[in-house]
């Protein structure tokens, strides 16, 4: 089943390469660990627990210039429009994954979905994902660019974002992440860019972190921040 | 505990995925578009089942391209809708199964 998935994604990846969309576009979500086990060149995957929900960040909507109507393009694929919630978020849908598109919710934020013409859907404004944008790294793999958050952006977001997870169990798979991702960072040797790209965070959000960090009794990484 | 949590997760999107495929179903224009040989003339008919019953819908002796190809991806994409509808199926089954077992 899994490599029916994988090999679909990248058929989705390849239609958005295509098309120009690529490029503006970064992983986000649990499918970040799926992209990491390729970048860093794993046997063994990081983290073998994900939804289907592949998520893809648009760091600057206005970057897009090509007109596609994406769920017109995915529909010869078996894709299906599925609209969630009040807002009418646009999530695309198949029995392999769902493909959401998200944005960084900037100021009071809004209470609607952003509208992304030039993909023919919309997306979901969500606080905190300027840090997935923060630093990116690029995982070239059957002939594309996929861009990633760099790891330690992935895991100061989870960090941050962890608590505001109303369910139990989606905290749960939160944390499992976070210490999937610290433990990667250290064993590759970049536990130090924690702190490069802490730094550059906002001083309410650098303060969220440490005290989430404390619910985690993640002392050791408190003292590597600070 | 996570794992039943994505398992819970992953059955909520299975139901709502299975009645979009069956909406998407229903949406489609019925029957297939099928070309008769009769006594050396050609003619289009639209072939359907209702009520259990085989019908044939005179079309015409000529057809557009258009509504031809357009019959074509129709079929094409019934064909796919009803293999990922069965398949959505066999996941709400998986994950009930799953969830069941691991009480």
């Amino acid at each position: 089943m899994e490599n029916k998935q994988i090999d679909l994604l990248f058929k989705v990846l390849k239609i958005l390469d295509k098309k120009g969309v690529l490029k503006h576009l970064v992983v986000a979500g649990s499918w970040c660990m799926f992209f990491y086990t390729l970048y860093f060149q794993k046997k063994q995957p990081i983290a073998s627990l994900r939804t289907r929900d592949v998520d893809f960040l648009v760091p600057d909507p206005k970057s897009l210039k090509t007109n596609i109507d994406l769920p017109e393009l995915l529909k010869s694929l078996g894709f299906l429009i599925d609209y969630r919630g009040e807002q009418g978020y646009i999530r695309l849908v198949h029995p392999e994954f769902f493909i959401e598109f998200l944005v960084s919710e900037k100021g009071k934020g809004i209470k609607k979905a952003f509208p992304l013409p030039k993909l023919g859907l919309n997306a979901q404004a969500l606080r905190f994902m300027d840090i997935l944008y923060l630093k990116t790294v690029t995982l070239k793999t059957r002939r594309i660019k996929i861009k990633l958050p760099h790891p330690a952006c992935f895991v100061l977001h989870k960090i941050i974002i962890f608590t505001r997870r109303p369910e139990k169990e989606k905290r749960e798979k939160e944390v499992k992440q976070i210490d999937r991702m610290l433990d990667l960072l250290g064993r590759e040797g970049k536990a130090n860019t924690l702190k490069k790209f802490f730094i550059k965070l906002h001083p309410e959000w650098r303060k969220k972190i440490i005290n989430n960090l404390r619910i985690l009794n993640k002392n050791n990484i408190i003292e590597l921040l600070q | 505990m996570a794992i039943k949590g994505v398992l819970e997760e992953e059955l909520k999107n299975s139901l709502r995925l299975r009645k979009s495929y069956e909406q998407a179903l229903a949406k489609l224009p019925k029957g297939s578009l099928v070309k008769k040989k009769i006594k050396g003339h050609e003619y289009y008919y639209l072939l359907l089942r209702e009520q259990g019953k085989v019908k044939f819908i005179y079309k015409g002796k000529k057809v557009s391209p258009d509504t031809i190809k357009r019959y074509k991806e129709t079929k094409q994409l019934r064909a796919k809708y009803r293999k990922l509808l069965s398949e959505s199926r066999k996941q709400i089954k998986f994950l009930k199964q799953s969830l069941k077992n691991g009480k």
